[in-house]
Parts: C-alpha cells; structure tokens; sequence
C-alpha cells in the first residue's frame, strides 16, 4: 500500500514537471517569468528546509550563499562558457559554506539566526567594498544572452531535483541522523552520530544548491551589484515560504513557495498601497492558525479522506499502525493467562514487561570479533574534573571487569554521572586516564566511542520526542558500532522492541509515551549501537518491586549474553542481586570498593549512604 | 478539602483514569501507590490543571469547581504541585527559584519570612543560595523543587514521586521533612513507588490500578492486604 502510494506520487510528479517543461511553448512572456519566479522559490525554500527543517537551526544565509552564485556567473561568463560556471557556482558555495559552516554551527538559537543574519551583511559590505574600491564600478554587466525560457527549464529542473532530492534523503541515514540532531544533539552524539560533520555537510549541499539557484537567477538581470546579489529580501522570503509550507515535510516548502508568491501578487494587484502591511496580517493570521505549516494539515486531509473511503478495513481490521497503546485492558486480555498466575486479583499492578519474563527471546546481543580478553574491560586510573571551584571527581580509580556487573554507587551529587559523562567524551577530565580494552579514549568524542562499543542510558530520560519508538531504536543500529541502511535497521530494532515489550507500542511518538516505556526505549537505544560495555545511570530508578524484579532480570540476560555493565543505582535491592563488584563514591572520592556485602556494610558507606534506615532497599 | 467526582481522562484513545472518585481531608497525608502507568501522574495533573478531565466529572476544592481552571488560578486557590522530575528554572538561582515559588498573589505578602522558613527546613538550600538550580545535585534539587511549592503556601501539596532517585539516606532525610511538615498541619497528597516509606507517612492510602480506584483504607488495612505486599511492599 504504501510502495504504491509512493510509486503513483513519483508518476504525478513526473507527468507534473513535464507538462510545466513543455509550458512554456504556449505561455506569454508574463507567464514565463512567473514561473521563473515560483521555480526559484521552491528550489531554495526546499535547501533552506533541507538543513533548517529537521536541525531546527534558523538560518538567515540563503541570501549569502545566493548572493555568492551570482557573483560567480557575473564574474567568470565574461571568460567561460554557461555550464561551467554555473558547476563553479555550485562548488564554490559548497566550499564557501564548509568554510563559515564549523564556526557558525556551534552556536545555537538566536546566536546562529544573528549570525547567519550577519554573514549576508558581511557578504554585501565586502562585496562593496571591493567593487568601490578596485574594480572602480558598483555594477557587473550580464553580457549573456540567454532567453527566459532556458532560465525557467533550467529553475525547473532545480526545483524538481531540491523537492525529490530532499525526499529521497529524508529516507535515508543522513536524514535520520539530521532529524536526531535536530530533536537531541547530545542524544545523536551518544547512539554514534557525528554530529558536526553531518550539520555541516548538510548545510554546505544546501548552500551549494542556493548558489546554483543564484547564478541562474543572475541571467535574468541586465548586471549585478552588491544590494541585488545579497539582498536580505531572499533570506525572509524562503524562511516565511518554508514555514508557510512546513518545514517538516520534504514538499511542504515547496507549496509553501507557490503559496508565497501567489499571495503576494494577489496582494500587490488589491491592496498595492498597503501591499507590505496586508502581507504581514497575512502571516500572523496563517503563524497563529496553522502553525506547523500548512503541510502536515493536507496530509491529515488526506488521511481523513482515505480513512472515508475504507470504513470497512478500518472497522473491522487489524489496528492500524499509528493507533496510540493497547490500552491496558486490551494488553491484559493477551497477557492474562501468564499474569493470574503470578498475582490472582490485580494483574495490572504488574508492569508488562512481567509477561515477557519467561519468554525466551531472540538475543538482545550480537557479538561481533572475539571474545574481550579477560581482566578489566575498562580502567580509569587517577580521574580527576573540576567545575569552577567544585571538585566533582578527584583522583579516582577503579576497574571495571569484564563479562560483570559493576555497580557505582553513592550519595546524590557525589559525582557518579559526571563519571559516566567522563567515559563516554561527554566531559573532557583535568587529568587521568581512561583505558577501555587497553585503549586510552580520553579524547574521543562521543560518536567514538559510541562506534568503540560503549553505550548508555542518561539519567534523566532522554528519548527523542518527535521521533517514534522504533526510529530512536533504529537510530542506534544505523550509527552504532556496526552501523547499517534503515531497512536492516528496522527489522533489528523491531527485535529489540520485542525483547523490552514495546513492539505494540513502536509507532507511537517518544513524547507519548510513559516514562517506564521511556526508560525501556533508552535501553534498546543503547543495546542497538551493539555495546560491549552497557553503562547504566539509574536504570531502575521509579519501579514498583514486581517492575524491579522484572528490570533486574533484564539486565541479568543482557550480562549473561556477554555485555559488561556498569550501573549508577540508588537500589539496593538490585545492586545485591546484580553485582559482582561495587565502587562506593563519596565527594568526587572512591570510599569503598568490593564485593556488594562487603562495601554494604562497610560503616564508612552506612555513615555517608545508607543512613540509619535502609529505606530504598 | 479536595474532592474529585467521577474523574475521567483519556491521552487520545488511551484512557488514563476511568470514573475516580477520591476524597481528600485536610490535615492529612494522602498517599496514592500504584503500578507504572497506572494513572497516578495523571491523577495529580489532573488536580493541578495540567490535563483536562473528560465532561461529567468534577474537582472540587472547598466546595469550589476547580476542573475548568488555568493551573495557575489552581496555584491561587491553594494547590501545588511538585513535578515528577523536579523541573527546576535551571539558569535562575536556589534564592530566585524560590521567590518565583512565590509569585502567586495570595502568597506575596510574607514572602521573605516564608522564604527564612523554607531555608531553616532545608539548610542545605540556605548554604547554596546562589547556585544555579541546574548545577545541584539531584537530592538538591528534590528539597528545593518541593520547598519552591511550599513558597506559594499551599493548602495542598502535590508530590509526584519525590524519592525518584535520592540515595537511600536521603531518601530517609525526605520523608523526615515530610513527616515534619505533616505534623505542623500540611495537608499532603503524594504518588510514591516507596510503598514502605509512604506506609508509614501516610494517614490515607489509595490504590490505583489500571486507571481505576482498586482499593482505599489506612495505611494498616493496606499491609494487612496480601496483594499490596506482593505487588508493592516486595515481600
């Protein structure tokens, strides 16, 4: 069903640009250069989108790296022929972009939206400057004669390829990992993602796709000067068409654009003297109405008429894939006969994962290469990091052995995340060493050692809220240490959901789920990237006894299948069932360290820990 | 004080709560156990504004309907909430977060003196005045998320799983203050996974299970309960 779809929207789309090619035979002028004008629009509301979209960066260079295409074909068509030029378009805004791109991308908000804002300035002053003051003349002359309608075939086939181009990747890892970005920048660098480079490869393609539109763009004017070249106009213009549209959606700018340009032509014929005010009531009415863009609103159109159009199928058939949780009745019924037997009555006190305890299911794990050598998987030796005048790690060293469940444990704010935060490139330490199988990795970022096969939960849960169930878990098997396509993606997080419980709830968005099925989704995240050392920062926090046990368990088979597992954890319950080996923290300090009987009743631990009561136990 | 009739909600098709019906006394803490899931979040949002019930139930506070109210008219009435997950302004200070605790009209007046209270209860706060809240530990936080909805003096005080997370000392140390502030009078009502500690703080406990009220009693008919040992005392 939805390979048709997709094949009958490819054949729309084709017979479309066709019959807008064949067009302009039988257009007058006015409708040539119209057209010219909505092809334009598009192609650069469909770039800026392409990295806006997904990445939520606003950026403000369109008319930079515009301004950068025409200046290009006005300076080198006086000495080469069109088609190069227009290549020498492409290639130097892609250069140019990867050149601003690694120092603008660290900033974030309102700084990029400044900055981006600042580099078209920047672009027209310079611009200006040396037009004044070498070349002695503001303007370039376009001595080309190339007719109206090659420059409208030529913003066509632009438009055609940005709109499907955008689509196709949105399919693939690269836009995955654009949209993991843009959801959880810290999320996408611990499951594997290279963050900086994807944004700015990204952003140097749309660039490069901008400037190709401006050096076009530039055979339409008589010459070229510095407020025509980078006039901020182009910026607004292509940020109000994609928002209009739908930045989320590879053919909302698209619609937006034509949306755009209508708009205005219409409002400057009807209200020509209070053109710029009407365009402004305009967009306050659409930004408070529909403010996700008018994209998603066609698409639940669409769907609404389609679900119209099959009442039978949905009434009677299987649920349909987007539908929220069985709701805990229904899960009941499937599970019952498991749950009576362990607790007769209330069956629903249970957390599901409770059904699931017995079940013998596809291996959580797959082991690549050899078996870990044995001894210390990881070794952290004279550890050491300080915020300010804080010392929140000092001088710390453990092993942590291989094939075993180490726990961490201490007081809150003793500085047991900021040691997880240490191994996994997240915190760069003042000093010490971190050995993982014999290997220093201080100095790796996060996506590195993520590929070295170290993963982790966060403690406060972190699953990616726009993106479904399945796509966080995906995530972690397309840009983990084995990384593959989304196809085989797929089929090996629909595994990992089967094994926590959550295949029912796969298509469900991360925000709506509960903050158990949070926790579980974190874990199958983290055990897709293909760990062999799992680091846990209270995992088990916030269940009930019957859900702990059931957790315990989980992490038991995880061991068992040959991952190393760290686990920070406030539970006492399960540090005696789990682990072979503690560290007890104190004030960034090793108090303790051994076996969990030992270090619990080491009364150093008592005093600074567990306190008189052991109440969590 | 608090009393919720027929309480229905629903996240899209999911039914999160179905025809609850819960009476809250003043002077009292309320403890609701439960499952994961099982609509005890939702109970307390519900309560504090932040989901609407279905029509046909009611909230009433004082005899006043509460259910259609904007959660911050519900802070002025008397009812605050302290988020699971503490959700602290973190770039704002331990003083500001707290003066913000304050902000409803009702609690203006005796600001500072409140304030002087909040930090004799919880000294830890009062020796990282100026830390910023996101910089703290995550017991800190806990004192202070609960002590910034003590600033607005409510009548009522909503927990959302305060323990999540706390060493066990300190876990020890919370429900001593809680047990502090229920003995000068503060009416509490809280979602705890603690069942054993909540059992000892609580005057009344409700059970809620699969989105309905299962049982409700003292905390002594609860340890009486074989199910309620099994699913949540672990033994």
């Amino acid at each position: 069903m939805a390979d048709r779809s997709k094949r009958l929207a490819f054949l729309a789309a084709t017979i479309g640009v066709a019959i807008l090619a064949a067009l302009p035979l039988g257009l007058s002028a006015y409708g040539v250069s119209t057209g010219i004008v909505y092809f334009a629009n598009i192609a650069l509301a469909t770039a800026w989108a392409f990295f806006s979209g997904p990445t939520r960066y606003v950026s403000l260079a369109t008319a930079a790296f515009v301004g950068v295409g025409m200046y290009t074909v006005a300076v080198a068509h006086v000495s080469l022929n069109l088609t190069v030029c227009l290549a020498l378009a492409a290639i130097i805004g892609f250069v140019f972009a990867l050149i601003v791109g690694p120092s603008t991308l660290r900033l974030r908000g309102v700084y990029f939206v400044i900055f981006t804002f600042g580099l078209t300035e920047l672009m027209r002053q310079v611009s200006s400057w040396y037009e004044i003051n070498v070349t002695n003349k503001l303007n370039r002359f376009i001595t080309i004669s190339i007719d109206s309608t090659t420059i409208y075939e030529m913003l066509l086939v632009l438009a055609a390829v940005a709109v499907v181009g955008s689509w196709h990747v949105s399919t693939t890892r690269l836009g995955y990992a654009l949209r993991a970005i843009g959801e959880d920048e810290t999320v996408a660098r611990h499951t594997g993602v290279n963050a900086t480079w994807t944004k700015v490869l990204v952003f140097a393609i749309a660039a490069s796709m901008m400037s190709l539109v401006g050096g076009v763009y530039a055979l339409r004017y008589p010459s070229i000067d510095p407020t025509v070249g980078f006039s901020n106009g182009w910026s607004f213009q292509v940020l109000i068409a994609a928002l209009l549209g739908g930045p989320g959606r590879p053919w909302g700018p698209a619609i937006g654009a034509v949306l755009l340009v209508l708009l205005s032509d219409f409002l400057v014929g009807a209200f020509s003297r209070y053109f710029t005010i009407a365009l402004g009531v305009c967009f306050v009415i659409i930004v408070y109405f529909i403010p996700g863009g008018i994209a998603p609103r066609i698409e639940q159109l669409y769907g609404v008429l389609a679900r119209a159009r099959q009442p039978a199928r949905s009434a009677s058939g299987a649920r349909a894939p987007q539908e929220p949780p069985a709701d805990e009745a229904t899960a009941d019924k499937v599970a019952g006969s498991e749950m009576r037997e362990v607790v007769p009555r209330r069956r629903s006190a249970l957390h599901p994962l409770m059904r699931r305890l017995t079940r013998s299911g596809p291996k959580l794990v797959v082991r690549g290469g050899a078996a870990p050598p044995p001894g210390a998987m990881l070794s952290v030796h004279g550890l050491r990091k300080a915020f300010g005048g804080l010392i929140a790690v000092r001088d710390l060293s453990f092993d942590i052995p291989a094939g075993g469940v180490t726990g961490l444990i201490g007081p809150n704010g003793s500085g047991k995340t900021t040691v997880l935060n240490l191994i996994t490139g997240e915190l760069q330490p003042d000093a010490g060493s971190i050995l993982f199988e014999g290997d220093e990795i201080i100095g790796a970022r996060s996506f590195e050692i993520c590929h070295a096969r170290i993963a982790r939960t966060f403690q406060l849960v972190r699953v990616l809220p726009g993106m479904t169930t399945r796509e966080n878990v995906m995530l972690g098997r397309m840009f983990g240490s084995d990384p593959t396509g989304p196809a085989a993606a797929q089929s090996d997080a629909d595994t990992l959901l089967d094994r926590v419980d959550l295949a029912d709830r796969a298509q469900l968005i991360g925000s709506q789920l509960t903050y158990i099925d949070q926790k579980r989704v974190e874990l199958a995240r983290a055990l897709a990237t293909r760990p062999q050392l799992l680091l846990l920062d209270e995992w088990l926090a916030g269940l009930n006894p019957t859900e702990l046990k059931i957790g315990i368990d989980l992490i038991r088979t995880i061991q068992r299948e040959g991952v190393t597992v760290l686990m920070v954890e406030h539970v006492m319950e399960a540090i005696r069932a789990l682990c072979d080996h503690v560290v007890v923290m104190s004030a960034g300090m090793k108090i303790a360290e051994g076996t969990a009987a030992e270090v619990l009743s080491d009364p150093k631990v008592t005093q600074v820990y567990l306190g008189d009561d052991d109440a969590a136990a | 004080m608090l009393r919720l009739e027929h309480i229905s909600v629903a996240y899209g098709k999911h039914q999160a709560l179905h025809d609850v019906t819960v009476d809250i006394a003043p002077s009292r803490a309320t403890a609701i156990l439960g499952a994961n899931g099982a609509g005890k979040s939702t109970l307390l949002k519900t309560v504090a504004g932040l989901v609407r019930p279905k029509p046909g139930g009611r909230i009433l506070f004082y005899d006043r309907p509460i259910e259609q109210e904007a959660p911050h008219r519900i802070v002025e009435a008397g009812i605050a909430l302290v988020p699971e997950g503490r959700r602290l302004f973190g770039e704002m200070s331990v003083i500001d977060n707290l003066r913000i605790g304050a902000y409803p009209e009702r609690a203006r007046a005796g600001e500072s003196e409140r304030l002087e209270r909040q930090l004799t209860l919880f000294p830890r706060l009062a020796e990282r005045r100026q830390q910023l809240a996101k910089t703290m530990s995550g017991g800190e936080q806990q004192m202070l998320a609960i002590a910034r909805a003590l600033m607005s003096e409510p009548k009522i005080l909503l927990l959302d799983e305060p323990s999540l997370g706390l060493s066990p000392r300190l876990v020890s140390d919370l429900f001593s203050v809680l047990r502090r502030l229920t003995e000068g009078g503060q009416s509490i009502v809280m979602v705890e996974q603690n069942a054993y500690q909540s059992l000892k703080l609580a005057d009344h406990v409700y059970v809620i299970d699969n989105g309905r009220i299962a049982s409700a009693g003292t905390p002594e008919e609860m340890r009486q309960d074989k199910m309620i040992q099994k699913a949540y005392l672990g033994l």
